[in-house]
């Protein structure tokens, strides 16, 4: 903990991006039909109205219909689709 | 990115099973691309490369999920599809080396800029310098073509042979040709070359012999070459003979008739055509009508038109179709009534003037009657028209000709 806040303040106080260190995922929304999520850890469940990711942090529920994923990498996940809702559990 | 996939390949799979999310999670971590996953039922449809098709038998064993293949996309499956066809992979090679084959001759000729050489003299001269259609295109020695184009004929001022694909353009620029005009230096005179009025004379060198307004005969000087001039003690200085140089304009009546008459033969379209093709390839022709050899009209026109095939616009093929097509007329004898012969007369009127008239002639006033006698309609027409009207003349030296004057 003691050591978490030593890296937190240093990031704070050179205003660096926090997703190099801590592996926080960065999500990007393009307009409400794609959705890119970068830093991600698996996919745990997948289905064409929702898909649930999980991240080092938390985990992102997005909702919608006629979802997909245009593209699947170690580091990046894109999906596609009519989103409704995006949640974090 | 797709059309990249779609050179090196990729499949379209559908996967069943229990963990599909886990067999995705272990396609990411094990670093094979695969693009469009989408859900349909109890399957997920997605695609992905060949080389990464190849190494996901044991995620599948690992997950127990069981695939599909959908479709196969790409080049290196079309190659698969036709491996054994020889006779076709043959002909698609023959086909790619006899178009690179084909296209290492000339196959078109064309003579842009001439007005006074005519095409078939340029084509029979470069054919001569064997350069003609099915020749070697890079045996074609342009320099030297363009150097013995413009040594055989003097009037070409400035040419240009552009070798493009299979064709050949000479491009040429002629000269006008020389009219026999006295040297600056020499003195001349400015005379005319119609019988006429006056309209306007501007002496840019030289003294105006008329005014304005002034009948002159046809040989009458309008600008004399000498200066009347006085020096400072007021007597008449010795002459100086100049060349003439300025603008004279003069206008004329001019009268036509002719006869037009009430009932005349005209040429009426059936709109029935018939039309015979021939195909010339290489030079030699084909004739594609085995039955009808000619045509049934009587009376007929006939429109030659030669098509050549080409492979877009700088390559054409040695490929001609000719075409030949008869268009049937019949002869049919109308009556005029007064003011549709009128009508029609004016018509031909026009016609006539336009081609009688020199061309930078203006038509200051133009009246035209008609005077109807018997079977036909007498057509009068005055013309008031003004012209250039002056012409250098050399001493007495003068042909009297308008086209001197041009």
């Amino acid at each position: 903990m003691e050591h978490n806040f030593i890296k937190t303040a240093f990031f704070d106080n050179l205003d660096l991006p926090k997703d190099i260190l801590f592996d926080i995922p960065v999500i990007t929304v393009t307009g409400k039909n794609e959705l890119t999520v970068d830093n991600y850890k698996n996919i745990r469940d997948f289905s064409d109205k929702q898909i649930t990711v999980n991240t080092k942090s938390s985990k992102i529920i997005i909702t919608g219909t006629e979802i997909s994923i245009s593209c699947l990498t170690k580091e990046t996940l894109i999906v596609k689709g009519c989103f409704k809702t995006l949640e974090f559990g | 990115m797709k059309l990249w996939q779609n050179v090196k390949g990729y499949v379209c799979i559908s996967v069943k099973g229990f963990s599909k999310e886990r067999f995705l999670n272990l396609l990411a971590a094990n670093d094979i691309y695969v693009w469009d996953i989408g859900y349909f039922g109890n399957t997920i449809k997605l695609s992905l490369t060949v080389s990464g098709f190849r190494r996901i038998r044991p995620l599948l064993k690992k997950t127990h999920c069981r695939i599909k293949i959908l479709s196969k996309h790409g080049f290196p499956f079309i190659i698969e599809k036709y491996k054994n066809r020889y006779l076709f992979n043959l002909g698609f090679c023959l086909f790619w080396v006899s178009v690179f084959a084909l296209s290492q001759f000339i196959w078109l000729l064309e003579i842009n800029g001439n007005s006074t050489v005519s095409d078939a003299e340029i084509l029979a001269f470069c054919k001569s310098r064997n350069v003609c259609a099915g020749t070697y295109k890079h045996a074609v020695d342009i320099e030297k073509l363009k150097t013995d184009i413009r040594k055989k004929y003097p009037q070409i001022s400035w040419i240009s042979v552009v070798q493009r694909g299979t064709k050949l353009s000479v491009n040429i620029a002629e000269n006008v040709p020389d009219v026999s005009v006295p040297s600056d230096a020499e003195p001349c005179d400015i005379i005319s070359v119609k019988d006429c009025v006056i309209t306007e004379i501007i002496a840019q060198n030289g003294t105006p012999a008329v005014n304005v307004g002034e009948a002159v005969k046809k040989g009458d000087i309008l600008i004399r070459s000498d200066f009347d001039m006085l020096d400072e003690n007021g007597t008449p200085a010795p002459l100086y003979p100049a060349h003439s140089a300025g603008k004279v304009r003069g206008k004329w009546s001019e009268e036509l008739s002719f006869d037009f008459p009430y009932l005349a033969d005209i040429k009426i379209y059936t709109g029935k055509t018939h039309v015979l093709r021939k195909i010339s390839i290489f030079g030699i022709e084909f004739d594609t009508n085995f039955l009808k050899k000619d045509t049934k009209f009587k009376k007929y026109d006939i429109i030659n038109k030669n098509t050549q095939l080409n492979l877009g616009v700088d390559y054409p093929l040695p490929v001609i179709i000719k075409k030949k097509i008869f268009k049937e007329y019949e002869m049919t004898e109308k009556l005029y009534s007064k003011e549709e012969a009128e009508k029609a007369a004016s018509l031909a009127a026009d016609r006539k003037l336009m081609s009688t008239l020199p061309q930078n002639c203006d038509i200051l006033d133009k009246q035209i009657e008609f005077i109807h006698s018997g079977d036909h309609v007498k057509v009068m027409i005055k013309l008031l028209l003004e012209d250039d009207i002056g012409v250098i003349t050399g001493g007495n030296v003068f042909n009297g000709t308008n086209e001197a004057a041009n």
